[in-house]
């Protein structure tokens, strides 16, 4: 009786599989859906998989690693054109994917006794094209049937209710412009890099990974035109009235009514007149000012505040939001949206906000009856704006993930509270027909900032107390040299800043992208001043290939992307613009290649004579060969540029003395690249490979009895 | 000559620079009236130094009033 029961049961129960985008995320899912206090996590080879019960239903929450299949071109060959692609398992086409391919296995088994599907990824394009592939490619089913979680925050509450809610259909506009966005990116990184990279190996013979993309070309642009207004600045002199005044027994520095003086003579004339004299009150002018709270962030806004209080680069501010959401802690953080929709429970928010640091500030909303947060006008319709859930953290934070939570919750709180009011005072001084000025702020009512004060610059000043009347002696009163500035260098966050407002890349990508710039050796390291190379590719693109560094002509892709994702636009359509439009640049590049070789050859030698680099690693083929100095023992030798990212652990030995001069040259041995070695003693040429080389173990041999010969030039030398 | 003496790279047709550098070399002649308004009065070899030393100058400017001042120089 008992097991026929049972067994009525058993068939009713189904089996759900939930694909979420990583293992973190699947985690939290199963913890939110499990009903019955019973999670179970299975491990299979490095992957695993959450099962829990739910409504008498099976979940099995399994995770993806970020995308996990890859794009791969249908022809052979390291070459270009290449247009047409297919799907497949990421580790064939990235050997550093390995974690992938018990992930897939174990999707594929476990898709087998599923009877439906949910997709529960980040909602947004990237997000929305990872379920849609794991979901073909990966479970090999059909995605038209499958359902969709969507939520913004990883609570239990939230979590719950948009399984209760499932949407009864993939979000098709979003997957086809992830789609979209993934090919032609991959069409145009793959094509003109390679362009790029066979110029070089044709001309000189190396290869050495030049690489560009759809975005980066334009924003190469932007760096090198802005690199060159600065280097051929010339600055305009102006000269300011630089003038103190004694009052009760106190100096005060005062300010001239024109800021800037553009004849040296006026200058002049004005401090020599005004030496010793005078100055009378003539009036205290007062002015009110309201500032209503700033606005709730989207990705960028956080992106730049971050950067402007702690520094953190765009792509670091991502990752560690990207970590707290994962955390439950704030909502999802890759938004455009500055609103805070009615949708979001602002009382639950607040009350557990009051069990937290932050009390005081929730209770007084609490207390004022939630007044009407302020709002912003951009709108995502995927994501609200950033907000805090009002989670404890369940683990200490690290200082700076503290920091951008900490940002994240104060910027929320602040938006219940009331404007500030800032008096601004200014007194007028009077010296016939001189004015100067006196100035001061005062904070009447602080509103938000009581909250958001750690963020605001405090620029308040008290004005000494005087009255219309009060009479002042200038002590000190001179005209000062100045000269106009240049425009500043980018950094992180106004280069950001600038692709958002030129509509190039999306949210995901941008602070990548910015990243690169830097990291391909485009850009010195410490600034966004263009270094050589930058320059060798910008002219060598300019000249030949100019399509490339155009933000207009890749702006044509962004709409027709945009449109795709708002239903209106067609994958294929795009697809095909891209590539008539890629074909065009190639052919131009094709009929060019010769010089556009030439060109980078030139560059890239000269940017590897400033930078000690050598060349391309032979082992990873991705990093760069350099010569480094070790830290403990002060030798150099050649090490790959992949080190520090623990992806590559090639090193050469080399000679302890002497100037090192990469050649165009490889070993007719070993083919490992050649290098002169000028030495006081000799110049001679040999491979960064000459420890182990085959063609070279009888020098080695007669250098080492040559040595054993003659005393004071000891082996250590050549180690 | 057909290459940049300060930094090789191929001079403009009819320049004396390359083009970086004849940019900022036009840059340059283009505030001078800009500097002898401001001055009152300027000899364009005080002008040279003026922006060798101001801050701010671009590095290519300064590499041609460095060029131009060799030229002078006996
Ligand atoms: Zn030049």
């Amino acid at each position: 009786m008992m097991s026929t029961d049972f067994n009525a049961r058993r068939r009713k129960l189904s089996k759900v599989m939930i694909i979420s985008e990583k293992p973190t995320a699947a985690r939290r899912i199963a913890e939110a859906l499990d009903q019955n206090g019973n999670l179970r996590e299975t491990k299979s080879k490095s992957a695993s998989y959450f099962e829990c019960e739910r409504n008498g239903d099976t979940l099995i929450v399994a995770y993806a690693l970020g995308h996990l299949f890859e794009l791969r071109q249908t022809e052979k060959g390291w070459t270009y054109p290449r247009f047409e692609t297919e799907w497949v398992p990421k580790y064939e086409v990235d050997k550093k994917a390995s974690k992938i391919e018990p992930i897939i296995n174990l999707i594929r088994k476990l898709a087998k006794d599923a009877d439906s599907f949910v997709v529960a990824t980040d909602f947004d394009i990237e997000g929305s094209l990872i379920g849609y592939l794991t979901l073909k490619y990966g479970c090999r089913v059909n995605p038209d049937n499958a359902k969709r979680m969507i939520f913004s925050t990883l609570t239990k509450k939230e979590l719950e209710h948009a399984y209760e809610n499932l949407s009864q259909q993939l979000d098709f506009p979003m997957i086809e412009a992830g789609h979209a966005r993934h090919e032609i990116d991959w069409l145009y990184g793959i094509n003109l890099t390679r362009a790029l990279t066979l110029s070089v190996k044709k001309a000189a013979g190396w290869f050495r990974i030049v690489s560009t993309g759809r975005v980066q070309g334009p924003t190469l642009a932007f760096l090198a035109e802005n690199d060159q207004k600065i280097k051929k600045f010339v600055p305009i002199p102006f000269w300011v009235i630089s003038a103190k005044a004694g009052h009760n027994g106190k100096e005060l520095e005062l300010e001239y009514h024109k800021k800037r003086l553009d004849l040296k003579e006026d200058a002049q004339r004005i401090a020599d007149e005004l030496q010793g004299r005078d100055l009378r009150v003539e009036s205290i002018l007062s002015k009110k000012q309201k500032q209503t709270a700033p606005i709730p962030f989207n990705l960028s806004g956080l992106q730049s505040e971050s950067y402007r209080y702690f520094g953190f680069k765009p792509s670091r501010t991502l990752s560690i939001a990207q970590k707290l959401y994962l955390d439950a802690l704030i909502s999802y953080p890759r938004t455009n949206s500055q609103k805070l929709p009615l949708g979001i429970d602002l009382r639950e928010i607040l009350e557990e906000l009051r069990e937290t640091a932050y009390r005081q500030y929730a209770m007084n909303i609490l207390s004022r009856g939630i007044p009407e947060p302020v709002q912003g006008p951009k709108d995502d319709p995927a994501h609200p704006a950033i907000y805090p859930t009002g989670k404890k953290p369940e683990r200490r934070l690290t200082p700076s993930e503290f920091k951008v939570y900490d940002l994240v919750v104060r910027r929320f709180l602040g938006l219940f509270y009331e404007p500030s009011i800032k008096e601004f005072l200014r007194a007028n001084l009077k010296a016939d027909d001189h004015l100067f000025y006196l100035r001061g702020m005062k904070i009447i009512r602080e509103g938000w900032i009581v909250v958001y004060g750690p963020y605001v610059k405090n620029n308040e000043r008290t004005l000494p107390s005087i009255k219309e009347g009060d009479s002042f002696k200038i002590t000190s009163i001179a005209a000062d040299n100045r000269y106009s500035a240049p425009p500043a260098h980018y950094n992180p966050s106004s280069l950001l800043k600038l692709l958002e407002k030129k509509g190039l890349g999306t949210k995901a990508t941008r602070a990548s992208i910015v990243d690169s710039a830097q990291s391909r050796g485009y850009t010195l390291a410490s600034s966004f001043e263009l270094s050589s190379l930058g320059y060798a590719l910008y002219e060598t693109l300019e000249s030949h290939v100019p399509a490339i560094l155009s933000a207009e002509f890749t702006r044509n892709l962004e709409t027709e992307m945009e449109h795709i994702q708002e239903g209106t636009g067609d994958r294929e359509k795009a697809l095909s613009l891209a590539k008539r439009e890629l074909d065009e640049i190639l052919r131009a590049f094709r009929e060019h290649e010769d010089e556009i070789g030439e060109d980078l050859v030139k560059g890239l030698q000269g940017y590897w004579q400033a930078s000690e680099e050598i060349g391309p690693c032979p082992k990873c083929g991705v990093g760069t060969l350099s010569i480094i100095k070790s830290p403990k023992t002060g030798k150099r030798f050649i090490g790959c540029s992949q080190y520090k990212e623990e992806k590559c652990d090639q090193t050469f030995p080399l000679p302890q003395k002497g100037r090192i001069i990469p050649l165009e040259k490889q070993c007719p041995y070993c083919s490992h690249q050649m290098i002169k070695v000028i030495s006081s003693r000799r110049v001679w040429e040999t491979c960064i490979n000459w420890a182990v080389c085959p063609g070279r173990q009888e020098d080695l041999k007669t250098l080492h009895q040559k040595r054993e010969k003659s005393s004071g030039y000891s082996e250590e030398e050549e180690k | 000559m057909t290459s940049c003496i300060i930094c090789g790279r191929p001079i403009q047709e009819e320049h004396r620079f390359c083009r970086y550098h004849q940019n900022a070399y036009e840059e340059l002649r283009k505030m001078f009236d800009r500097w002898e308004k401001a001055y009152g009065s300027m000899q364009w070899h005080d002008y040279l130094e003026g922006v060798l030393k101001a801050e701010g100058t671009g590095i290519w400017v300064a590499e041609v009033i460095e060029a131009i001042k060799k030229e002078y120089v006996p």
